[in-house]
């Protein structure tokens, strides 16, 4: 009774970690194609190692996508902000360009938990 | 059928019963039946529960059988007082002889028939053909990004490889022109021979090379860089003065001559294959290129070569008259290196029979492994050869680093190939991370000739082709040098009978197309499309087809048409026509957005010269129609009026091709055209209709029921000028007794049916149903079942009825072997007819009785299996006392000892049982029942289903006419049949466990359960909770629940488990109903979460889970959360099927809560320092988004960071 998203899942998930030992290289390789995949259809999805900046960009734009594809609700922040339904909207969607800033260089510490919420 | 009728069918009824049960004796140990004891006897006690079988205990504490050859307690001690001691032959020789051991194992053909997995041996000739091609040497990578480290040496350029693939065509000219020469002539003269064939041949035979074999292309004359071109020119060095002396030398040239002869004999052994090895021409024996004798003394000497002082002295001098000739002015000798003249030989490339003591004879005895790779599976003497280095015992620390890579290559090889599945893993995992460092060259140069070996089997195959293909992954660009060579072994695959194999290959050559792109696929392919051999053409084209579908049509098209439009050699066009075709078949209707294009690239092939090109031209088009119906027709545009025209002046095979391309396209057209161009054609079908061909015969069939199942043409039209034609010529006996044309000719009888009508057809086939011939016969039946099935009987009149049904009986009635083919018919027209078959009904029926008393088990069961397809009708005609009748019958009949028969027996009871209802059934249920119990215990998979069905109908729908106590036994018998193999018998036998519970009340079919809970078999078990489940779910939850609560204290973990799997059917099951019963079972569930043994929890969670799906929005949120909390630990579980079962439910209890609240469980481990941590919970985040992204938009942490502020959702109005 594996539902498919968890089956598919599932082939996805790397085996061990981290890997140094020769003989999982090809399953990781087929993990890793099974998360492409993954990744290719939903681009909110993350792995382990996902960084919180990747994450936080994700949140931010489902958030605006989200009001954006309600009518309702792209009316109610219209109607509060006192703006035409379009410019909301445009608004929202522009929003969408790094939301949380430019990805972060290589030298900062992008890998620590950054997050303080639970 | 009359009262008197049915009682004589009674009597020998009743007869074939008395002697059947008069040698049931003879019958105890045939396993094929059920024994004795399981059939009820008709005298017998049916109630074994109160009255005790007596006859199993009247053998008790005898032998019941001889011991067999096994036990040899009768030879293990003399304990008798004999004087003499007593001899006899051993148990081994008694053995030996009772099995003939040593007799049948060391068979010599046990590896050679269909089981052997060789792949050669199940190759027809064509495709062993495959062996004629060699691996050519490296190509030069034109296209390399670096082109300066691919330097000139580095492999053979295009033009030098066109330009030999230029001579193998000149030579086959010539060799052609030599044979067709000798035909005519037979004294044709040697010195007529071309002076280059002599060398040419030479070098041809005497490639060398010692991993790859040679390709002829390689052996240009005039380079004299490989080992073979010596051999040449010493053949021409020693061919060219004994020419010489033919004609125009003086005698003592003869000296020459007399070598030549000399060595046909005490030739050094070495030679001998080498000189006569792959002579395809025969050619006069004077003319085959030889080497003088060498001594081993005579090192110093050059072999092969007559020094000027040697012709001195050998020939006359100018004092004699004669005169030394000057060199010519630009001539150059040619000189090779005669060290590689003794070159050893090399197995040819031609075919080569396999001579078992050659390995041996290279001086090392066969080990029975290779050191240093460990147990391998197999290892077969071919293997040697390849391998058989490694065992050579050196020092590895003195090795190259290149040396090092082939012997590590060669390793690993072994291990993939033979070794066994865990070796083969790890070394495949380490020659695919590590193809790169070893490097394209190496790695190909190992794989390939393994992959030519003859002994080859379909596994090793497989396991190469799969190394291949990782490499090509790691390899990328870096194949390019080694696409033909791969390409060589691989094309063979593209026409192997095993459909697997085909798609193997074509996903190699796709990936090799794509690692190397488009350029180097057709100038690697290219100089192949016009081989002399038509098999490498053959190939060539579909491998090009997979390279057009790796790469897209319409970047191959423009190639493409200019093969297609080839001057120079008939042999392109033909390939590149064949590539089209192949894209067609390939591709489907994939081809549509470039229909056109690829139809004007074979368009002008239509009118070629070469007839050969006509035909596959206008395959091709079929082909490109085929794959493109029922679009497309706006791109044949052009080629209609060609392909009509061309229809006309065509003749034999070429014809056929035409045909068939109109059949095609015909189908295209809308109704007009389809009608205009279809007289158009009739014309020649209807003249090839009497055509003795085959080809042309199936062909033409397939063009009329093409042209009938279009709109256009008319019922009228194929009436008036096709119909009498039709039948004249194809239906007659022969017809039917080819299972082709057979086949096609109903086919194409019932697509004309669906023009004409069900009577034109039937009238003039009906009176074929009482031929002679009897597959003439069975062609007529399938083809009315056909018509009639499709289009029904409404248009059939009386008179036609009557001989329809008069000439199915008979039929039915003369069958020799019963077929099915004929009883489908037979029921199909009684279907069909309806109940106009009322007349014929007791005819029918009495032909069934009689057919049911037959000595022949297989006319028994089909004429059970009649009764089962014809009781509908009979119930419409309102035959019920003939049915009663039946009935009776087949109830006698359930003695039946054929379990074939016994199910279709059963089956017909059960046609019956189901049109006439339980209370009109004869015989009545209350006799029916008991006497079905003991067949529920055939283990008959047909006997089972049958009986099965029938008791479950009779539970389903009349269970009050038999007693609770009678159902309670069918139960006991049911539990057996949880564990049937089959699906559908367990199914089955679990919606009966519902029935029956909901007409006796589930309290003692759920004891029964329950106590079957306990037993060992997991399958029985897992059907038991199936079961239970169904129970609950007919007699509502509250009825099952407390028993099997109670049921869980038991404290052993196989009832405990049941009971929860039961649990989980059941709330799978009830569903929503689940909602009033959550809070009782949730102490159960808590106590089976939190138990030490891992599948425990796991069925607990598939409880937790159907649970909470069945209470989605139903208010039982507290409870849920309860068991979430219960389960969240068991997060980090590893073993799959736990971590599924544990993920599943966290998933479902999320459906039921809603994801905020679980979603505030997985915040924390998204970002935790642990790897290990973070992974499942990054799973679960990925599954909620997968399902809801949307819905978790309200619920993301508010992060306090000035980069996270999401200001929309504060807004408040």
């Amino acid at each position: 009774m594996v539902s498919p998203s968890t089956f598919l899942y599932w082939l996805t998930l790397p085996r061990t970690f981290p890997a140094p030992d020769i003989s999982f290289q090809a399953d990781k390789l087929r993990n890793q194609q099974e998360l492409d995949r993954l990744q290719a259809k939903f681009l909110g999805t993350g792995h382990p190692d996902t960084s919180s900046w990747e994450w936080t960009t994700n949140l931010q734009r489902d958030t605006y996508s989200s009001v954006v594809g309600h009518r309702p609700m792209l009316a109610y922040i219209a109607v509060a902000e006192n703006e035409p339904i379009s410019k909301v909207r445009a608004a929202l969607i522009r929003k969408m360009v790094q939301p949380s800033g430019p990805p972060p260089g290589p030298d900062d510490d992008v890998d620590l938990p950054r997050e303080r919420n639970a | 059928m009359s009262d008197a009728d049915f009682n004589v069918v009674i009597k020998r009824q009743q007869e074939r019963n008395a002697a059947a049960s008069g040698k049931k004796g003879s019958r105890a140990h045939d396993v094929t039946q059920r024994s004795d004891s399981t059939r009820q006897n008709l005298t017998d006690n049916a109630d074994s529960d109160l009255y005790e079988k007596d006859e199993a205990e009247k053998f008790a504490g005898y032998h019941t059988s001889l011991p067999m050859a096994d036990e040899d307690d009768d030879v293990a001690e003399d304990t008798t007082r004999r004087l003499v001691g007593q001899y006899t032959a051993s148990r081994e020789m008694i053995d030996e002889f009772a099995r003939g051991d040593h007799v049948e194992e060391e068979d010599v053909l046990a590896g050679k028939g269909e089981k052997s997995g060789r792949i050669i041996d199940r190759e027809t000739d064509y495709q062993k053909r495959r062996f004629d091609r060699v691996l050519t040497p490296t190509r030069a990578d034109p296209f390399a990004a670096n082109h300066q480290d691919s330097g000139p040496e580095s492999g053979n350029t295009y033009r030098e490889i066109m330009q030999s693939q230029e001579l193998d065509r000149e030579e086959e000219r010539i060799r052609r022109a030599i044979l067709a020469k000798k035909d005519g002539e037979h004294d044709a003269d040697v010195e007529m021979r071309p002076a280059l064939q002599g060398p040419d041949k030479g070098s041809e035979e005497g490639s060398t090379e010692v991993v790859t074999t040679e390709r002829k292309r390689k052996q240009r004359w005039d380079v004299s860089s490989t080992p073979s071109e010596s051999q040449a020119d010493a053949g021409r060095g020693a061919a060219v003065p004994s020419k010489r002396s033919r004609w125009d030398e003086t005698p003592s040239a003869g000296v020459g001559a007399a070598e030549t002869q000399r060595s046909r004999w005490d030739q050094a052994p070495s030679a001998t294959p080498m000189a006569s090895q792959g002579l395809a021409t025969p050619l006069p024996v004077s003319s085959i290129p030889v080497l003088p004798p060498t001594f081993g003394t005579d090192v110093g000497r050059s072999l092969g070569f007559i020094s000027d002082e040697e012709l001195d002295l050998l020939l006359p001098g100018e004092d004699q008259g004669y005169r030394i000739l000057e060199f010519p002015p630009g001539f150059v000798q040619i000189r090779a290196p005669n060290h590689r003249v003794a070159a050893p030989p090399v197995p040819a490339t031609g075919f080569m029979m396999q001579d078992p003591e050659q390995t041996r004879l290279g001086g090392q005895p066969m080990s029975a492994e290779i050191s240093g790779v460990g147990d391998l599976q197999f290892l077969k003497p071919e293997d040697m050869n390849y391998f058989g280095k490694l065992n050579d015992g050196a020092d590895e620390t003195s090795m190259s680093v290149d040396e090092l890579k082939e012997r590590k290559i060669m390793k690993l090889l072994l291990k993939i190939k033979n070794g066994t599945p865990p070796m083969r893993k790890t070394a495949l995992r380490q020659i695919t991370d590590n193809a790169r460092q070893f490097g394209a060259g190496p790695l190909f140069a190992q794989i390939l000739p393994l992959l030519m070996e003859k002994t080859l089997e379909e596994q090793e195959r497989h396991l190469l082709v799969k190394v291949i293909d990782r490499i090509l992954y790691k390899l990328d660009d870096l194949v390019r040098p080694y696409v033909h060579k791969i390409l060589v072994v691989i094309e063979p695959l593209l026409i192997d009978q095993d459909y697997y194999a085909r798609v193997e290959g074509r996903e190699i050559i796709s990936n090799v197309a794509k690692a190397a792109g488009l350029a180097t696929m057709i100038s690697v392919m290219r100089p192949d499309i016009d081989n002399v051999d038509d098999y490498v053409r053959n190939t060539t084209a579909r491998a090009f087809a997979v390279v057009a579908s790796a790469l897209s049509i319409p970047a191959l098209l423009p190639f493409l048409r200019a093969v297609c439009g080839s001057k120079k050699s008939w042999h392109a066009r033909h390939t590149g026509v064949k590539i089209v075709q192949q894209i067609a078949i390939l591709m489907g209707c994939a081809v549509l957005p470039h229909l056109k294009g690829l139809v004007e690239c074979i368009s002008p092939n239509l009118n070629d010269d070469q007839t050969k090109v006509r035909t596959v031209t206008s395959l091709a088009i079929a082909a490109l129609a085929e794959a493109s119906n029922p679009y497309g027709i706006e791109s044949f545009d052009e080629i209609l009026n060609p392909l009509w025209t061309g229809a006309r002046k065509q003749r034999g095979k070429g014809l056929a091709g035409f045909l068939k391309a109109v059949g095609y396209i015909i189908p295209l057209m809308d109704e007009e055209y389809a009608n205009y161009y279809t007289t158009q054609i009739m014309e020649i079908l209807l003249r090839e209709f009497s055509s003795p061909d085959e080809e042309m015969k199936k062909v033409v069939l397939k063009v009329v029921s093409q042209c009938a199942a279009t709109k256009g043409v008319s019922a009228n039209y194929l009436k008036e000028h096709v119909l009498t034609d039709f039948f004249k010529n194809f239906w007659v006996r022969r017809m039917a007794l080819d299972k082709r044309n057979y086949k096609q000719v109903v086919e194409t009888t019932v697509d004309i049916g669906q023009k004409v009508g069900v009577s034109e057809i039937l009238e003039r086939v009906v009176d074929n149903l009482k031929d002679e011939s009897e597959p003439y016969r069975k062609m007529t039946v399938e083809t009315i079942e056909k018509i009639v099935t499709s289009l029904g009987a409404a248009d059939i009149d009386e008179r036609l009825e009557e001989r329809l049904i008069d000439g199915v009986l008979y039929a039915f009635q003369e069958q020799t072997v019963e077929e099915i083919v004929i009883l489908n018919g037979f029921g199909s027209v009684v279907n069909a007819l309806g109940d106009r078959c009322a007349p014929f009904l007791p005819q029918i029926t009495s032909t069934i009785l009689w057919r049911l008393n037959n000595k022949s088990p297989t006319v028994r069961q089909q004429a059970a299996d009649l009764i089962s397809r014809i009781a509908m009708v009979m119930k419409q005609c309102g035959e019920d006392e003939l049915m009663g009748k039946l009935g009776i019958v087949l109830y006698e009949y359930l003695g039946e000892e054929y379990p074939e028969v016994l199910g279709s027996i059963l089956g017909a009871l059960r046609s019956i049982v189901t049109v006439v209802g339980i209370a009109q059934m004869q015989p009545p249920i209350r006799d029916l029942l008991p006497r079905l119990t003991p067949i529920l215990r055939n283990r008959h998979e047909k006997v089972q289903e049958n009986t099965i069905d029938l008791v479950g109908r009779i539970a389903d729908r009349g269970p009050e006419s038999v007693n609770a106590r009678e159902w309670m036994r069918i139960c006991f018998e049911l539990l057996d049949m949880l564990k049937a193999h089959k699906k559908g018998i367990r199914r089955a036998a679990n919606n009966t466990f519902g029935f029956i519970a909901k007409a006796i009340g589930p309290q003692d079919v759920l004891a029964t359960l329950l106590s079957n809970l306990r037993v060992q078999e997991r399958q029985s078990r897992v059907n038991t909770a199936v079961a239970i489940g169904i129970v609950a779910e007919t007699c509502a939850p509250f009825t099952v629940l407390p028993a099997l609560m109670n049921e869980y204290r038991v404290p052993e973990l196989n009832v405990q488990n049941g009971v929860l799997k039961a649990l989980s059917f059941l709330f799978e099951y009830i569903g929503e109903m689940g909602k009033d019963y959550v809070y009782a079972v949730t102490p159960l569930l808590e106590d089976a979460l939190i138990d030490r043994d891992q599948v425990h929890r796991q069925t607990a969670a598939a409880v937790v889970k159907h649970i909470a799906l069945g209470v989605v929005g139903l208010g039982c949120e507290d409870a849920m959360v309860h068991l979430l909390n219960l389960l969240y630990p068991n997060l980090f579980e590893t073993s799959p099927h736990v971590i599924d079962r544990i993920i599943e439910a966290i998933e479902a209890i999320r459906m039921a809560v809603g994801p905020g609240l679980v979603l505030n469980y997985i915040w924390a481990g998204l970002f935790h320092p642990a790897r290990k941590v973070r992974t499942p919970y990054w799973r679960l985040y990925n599954d909620a988004y997968i399902q809801g992204a949307d819905s978790m938009v309200p619920y993301y942490p508010n992060l306090d960071e000035n980069t996270v502020e999401r200001t929309e959702l504060a807004i408040m109005l």
